[in-house]
This record gives C-alpha cells, structure tokens and sequence, in this order.
C-alpha cells in the first residue's frame, strides 16, 4: 500500500462518479414514485383528481422520500445497487457493516448540504446571481418559490456528485470518510448467500412500486367495470345499425377508399427513396469513426426517434394547417412519418449485415459509395423489400386515421356521418375499411411471404 | 518492396495488438506468419493495406508511405494487394461474377461500374481470372450455392482481378478441409512460382509452412518471435513460438 493515491485519468473518476451516484439515483426514484402514489391515494377526490395535495404536503412528501431512498440505497442494499450491480463495500472489500453505512449516510447529508450552501454562497459573492431577498420572501407565490427550491436542491445534489471529478480519486469526501464505495459485483454476487425473497429490501420495494402502481393506475383511468354491463343498452341500436348498412352512399364511399388507398401508396413510395438514402447516415457501421461522422449518426438517429414518436394523427393536424385541408396534408403526415419509420429499420439492417464482404471489397480499393453497392447493397435489399411491404400496409390503415382530422380519404367521411348520428352510414364505412385492410393484410403477407 | 519498422497498434479498448514490429519483405517472397489466436497475425495483415490504422510506426510499399496514404492515393495502394480471408468474405446474395468483378472497383471508380455496367474486357478478364482457379463454369451461380474450398477460390480471382503485386491472406484455409486446404494453396504457390507474386499467408499448420513457405514469422503477443527459414522451427521453437505445453499437430 502506497500512502498517497494514484491519481486517476478523467475518464476513471468519470466512471467512478457514475458508480457512485447510479445506485442512490435508482433508490430515489423507486422512493419518489412510491411516495408520490401514497399522498395521491390518500388525498384523491372522488373524481379521481389529486385535490386535497397541498404544496407544503408535496414538498415534505418529496424531501422525505428522497432521505428514505438515500437511506434504502447505502444501509439496505436496495434496488439502486442491484440494477446497477454494486454493492456498498468496506475498507475490507468486504460488504460494509452497518455502521459504516449509517455514517456515509449521515455524512452524506452533511457534506451535500455544507456543498450546496456553500456553492450558493460563493455563486452570491461573486454577484454570478443576484439574490433579491426581498423579492424572494415576499412577492414569490408559493408554486414558484417550490420550483425554486426543487431546482436549487436537485441541480445542487448533481453538482456535488460531479464534483467528484476534482478529486483525485474521483471519490467525494463522505466515501473517503466513511471508508465505503459502491463497487461493480459483476459476477461476485452469485457467490453471497442467498436470503429468502421476503428478506431482501429489493423485493419489498419491487412489491411496493408494482402494487402503488395499479392502486394509483385504477383511479386515474377511472376503471368502472359496471359500466360496460349497465352501458349495454346503449349500444343496442348501434349494433343493429352495423348488421344495415345504408348503401346509398356506396359511390362517395368507393371513392373516398380509393382516394386513401392512393394517399397511403403515395407516401409509401415517396418515403422509401429518401429513407434509404438517410439510413446509410444513421448506421454506424457505415458512417466512419471520425468526430463529424458520429455527429452525423447521433443527430440521423435522434431524427428517426423523435419524428417518429410524433403520430401520424399528429404530424395530419401540423400539415392541415401548413397546406390546407385534404388529401395532400395526409399524405404528408404519413411520409413525414414513414421516412422517420422506415429510416430507422432500415439503418439498423444496415447496422446488422456481415462485416466481412465489406471488408474485403474496401480492400480492393473501391471508393466508400462503391463499396456500399457493392458489398451493403446486396445485403440489405431483401429486409428492405419486406419492411416497405409492412409499411405500406400500416400506412393504409393510418389512412383512415388522418382522416378524421381532415387529411382527406375515407376517415373524414367517417367523421361526418358519426357527427350527424347517421349510423348505417357509417356502417357502410366501417365495413369498407375493414374489407380493405384485410385484403391487403394478406395481399402483402403473401408477398413478403415470397421475398424472405 | 514491403517494409514495416516498428509497427504498433493498440485498440481503443488498450489492447496491445502490435509490439514494435518490423519486417522487410523482398519481392517474390512466400512468407507464411504463424501465431496463437490474437498474437496479431490478423492484425498486421490488415495495417499492410489500412483496413486497420496502426498507432505507430512506418510502412513502406515499393517506397510509398502506407501509413499516411489517404483517399485516392490509398485506394491506389490498396489494389495492388489482394487480401484473402477465412470466411472468404464473397457477398453471398450477389453472383460469382459480380463478386469477383468488384476486384476491379479499384481501377474503375466512376458511374458505370456503379451502375453494373462493366467494359466487355473487364468481364472477359473476370471469367479468365475464374478459369485460372478452376470454376470458370460456376460464373452465374449465386456465390452462397458454392462449397467452401470454391468461394475460396473466387475469393482468389476476385483478388486476382486487382492484379496485385502483393497477396495477404487471414488465415485461408482455416475453415477447411485439409484436401480443400491443399488445394487453396496450391493455387496460391503458384501464384508466388510462375508470376513472382510476392504472398504473405498467416497459417496454423507447419506442415503447411513448410510445404510452401519461403521463409516463417512468428508473433507472440505481438511481438516478433522468429523469423527465419522454414525447416528451421524444432520442437524448442515450436514451444517458444505456441507456448510450454503446445504439441505439434501433424495434419497428414
């Protein structure tokens, strides 16, 4: 043993901070959403709205779950080391007794609230911030001075894990006190005791989290399953309306079909091309390992998910006001759609095909556009062949769908007679689309059927 | 006409794949590298044409820097050598003959290679390249249909259509069988006798190296272990060479 630490490069303090703070991270929200579903179950109206929830409530609520997670974490061995497979160790190696525990936690608080009072301090006298005290007692309402205070509190605990990084072991002071550390278990916990389930602190809170979650979920979707007996009669005329539909609308109705099945082919095809091309941006197999090129594939990526995890009903109401109502706004929200969807299956076929073709056609000299036709190209054109029939198929039912906010097609028709109450009409609708959608859910099974 | 001083790479994830190595190879040579798995027989190979970049040292082909060769003067290099490699690496969806005509993207870069469409003496020389192997007939096969030894060879005619002056091969016949095995060098030695092509083949199997190497180098955890003449590996090199406990194998 040396007297004086190694000091360590910025990338190990980095992980060791990262070590230290994931397990209490995890505590803290498991503790949070349990207690959060406690104060709501307690404190709900009858309509299921969070009304009796005060903010002094919330915020006592809020601090003392986040005390009972720290305190989960480093003295029970709680879900945080687990999920991130640490365990609290002592100066031994071994787990750390109880009461080194006790005092990392204990010191934890005290270094924590000594960092941030004196990071606001300091931040203060250099006139970094300008505190107008007079203001912040008297005029702040309460909601923002809670925001306030959550900020200041939660950006302050970051900071003070960060500040790991000054350290030369990338340790912060309550660790090298206490003389605990989370350390990686990876594989060493197989070899402790194994305690009965109803022992472990894990599975209490896995319990507790599960259970809040379904009492809390109940209320809040508002379950009331009499409703779907007593509601019965309601749709009495409704069913009987399906089984007559009014076929004095079947031209308008034709045409509206053909108009959707044309809207939906027409993003599909036009989606395809660039999709392709972008695809090759966000493989990361393709793009090099140069700064720019990880750029390139981080924002391609980011691209895909978030234009992506907007939906198409959305994407139809932002183009129903950009170009007007109809067809065109529904074809546009489906394409806008398609290329963020089929860009990402695609790159991650990309991503998936044999390095080795590639490798020995970049040996040859070929240039990198050549490479890709030549060793890429081949191997991916099946899986893009079947991703594009399934898109296809997906876009003709999400047809229907932007309709009903004005994206043209069969889905506004809908819209119309389900306003005008005129339910044989609707029924007529209804049937065509499922006729079509069936027919060309098996059209295109068949043909992917034959390609793959 | 190859010289390597001091090669070194270390990967990103602070493997030492390379030790300082250096070699010169003449013209017309038959150099067969021998090793253990991950000694870095893989790995200089594929720093001779940049497939990997090495983290120091110098590489010299026919006086030309390799190390710091970019974009089209590296293209350039890389076609005059051929690499072959143990899992063959055809692109099996394509045919025999795009397969081995992509040896040719060295040399025609522009649209119409792109685009499929090849010069009549480009595909004229793709089915002689194939004739020379011996598969001329399996030309519109796909190259997934072949068996291993025949993808080997139009791996071979693929590299042949580069007209390289310099042959790198990963371990060639490692996924073979031993007649396979044979065969697949056969083809290469000779190669190396009737048209002087110089080759540098990683193997595992003496009997191999001895059958058809000029001359054996030896890394160990990437270092150069030896470096020498065929018949010169005894039992006490051997050992050096693979280890205390190694006993040769003898195939055949």
């Amino acid at each position: 043993m040396s007297d004086r630490p190694a000091r360590l490069g910025l990338a190990a303090r980095w992980a060791r901070v990262k070590q230290t703070a994931a397990p209490v991270a995890w505590d803290v929200f498991a503790a949070e959403y349990v207690a959060l579903g406690v104060l709501y179950a307690l404190r709900h109206n009858r309509q299921g709205e969070p009304e009796g929830i005060t903010l002094d409530l919330l915020a006592y609520t809020v601090l003392i779950a986040f005390e009972l997670g720290v305190l989960a974490s480093c003295v029970l061995d709680g879900v945080g080391p687990r999920l991130s497979r640490t365990r609290l160790l002592g100066p031994d190696g071994e787990p750390a007794p109880a009461s080194r525990r006790l005092a990392r936690f204990a010191l934890w608080q005290v270094w924590a609230t000594a960092f941030i009072a004196a990071a606001a301090l300091a931040l203060y006298v250099a006139r970094l911030v300008s505190i107008p005290l007079d203001v912040w007692f008297g005029e702040l309402s309460d909601e923002a001075r809670a925001v306030v205070y959550g900020l200041v509190g939660s950006l302050g605990i970051a900071l003070f894990h960060l500040s790991g990084l000054l350290y030369p072991e990338g340790r912060l002071p309550h660790e090298t006190a206490s003389q605990t550390r989370f350390e990686s278990v990876q594989g060493r916990v197989a070899e402790e005791a194994v305690l009965p389930w109803y022992r472990q602190s894990v599975w209490w809170i896995a319990v507790l989290t599960i259970a809040m979650t379904y009492l809390v979920g109940w209320r809040i979707a508002e379950i009331r399953l009499g409703e779907i007996v007593t509601g019965m009669k309601d749709v009495g005329p409704l069913a009987s309306a399906l089984m007559r539909p009014q076929f004095g609308i079947l031209r308008d109705c034709a045409w509206a079909m053909v108009e959707t099945v044309y809207l939906a082919l027409m993003a599909t095809t036009f989606a395809v091309p660039v999709a392709i091309v972008l695809s090759f941006f966000g493989a990361r197999n393709i793009m090099p390992q140069t700064f720019l090129g990880t750029t390139v594939y981080t924002v391609m990526r980011a691209f895909f998910t978030v234009t992506r995890s907007i939906e198409p009903i959305v994407w139809a109401v932002i183009f129903v006001v950009w170009v007007g109502l109809g067809p065109f706004a529904g074809m546009m929200a489906l394409l806008v759609h398609s290329v963020a969807a089929l860009g990402k299956l695609y790159s991650e076929q990309v991503e998936s095909i044999a390095p080795g073709p590639v490798e020995a056609v970049r040996a040859t000299g070929a240039g990198p556009v050549h490479t890709i036709v030549y060793a890429v190209w081949p191997q991916v054109v099946p899986p893009f062949v079947a991703f594009t029939l399934y898109r296809w198929d997906i876009n003709v039912r999400m047809a229907t769908v932007v309709g009903l906010v004005g994206g043209g097609g069969i889905g506004g028709l809908l819209v119309q007679y389900q306003g005008m109450l005129q339910w044989r009409e609707v029924a007529l609708i209804v049937w065509m689309i499922t006729l079509v959608v069936w027919l060309m859910d098996i059209t295109s099974a068949r043909v992917r059927e034959r390609i793959l | 006409m190859l010289s390597i001083a001091n090669l070194t790479k270390v990967y990103d994830d602070g493997t030492r794949a390379l030790r300082d190595v250096s070699i010169d190879v003449p013209e017309g040579e038959f150099v067969i590298l021998i090793g253990l798995s991950g000694s870095g027989k893989s790995t200089l190979l594929r720093c001779i044409n940049r497939l990997i970049d090495p983290t120091d040292g110098r590489i010299l082909f026919d006086g030309r820097d390799v190390c710091a060769a970019k974009g089209r003067e590296l293209r350039v290099i890389r076609r005059q050598m051929g690499m072959i490699f143990q899992q063959f690496n055809l692109v099996s969806r394509s045919t025999v003959l795009r397969n081995v005509l992509a040896g040719r993207l060295g040399y025609e870069s522009g649209l119409r290679s792109l685009a499929g469409l090849w010069p009549r003496t480009t595909v004229q020389r793709a089915y002689a390249c194939l004739d020379r192997v011996g598969i001329g007939d399996k030309a519109d096969n796909r190259a997934a249909a072949l068996s291993g030894g025949q993808q080997q060879r139009v791996a071979i005619a693929r590299a042949l259509m580069q007209e390289p002056r310099l042959f790198l091969a990963d371990e060639p016949v490692a996924s073979l069988d031993p007649a396979t095995s044979d065969t697949v060098m056969h083809h290469l030695g000779e190669l190396n006798r009737s048209e002087g092509l110089t080759v540098i083949c990683s193997l595992h199997f003496l009997s191999l190296a001895r059958k058809y190497g000029t001359r054996v180098i030896a890394l160990r955890d990437g270092k150069l272990q030896f470096d020498g003449k065929p018949d010169e590996i005894d039992e006490a090199r051997f050992k050096q060479i693979y280890g205390e406990e190694a006993e040769e194998v003898e195939v055949r």
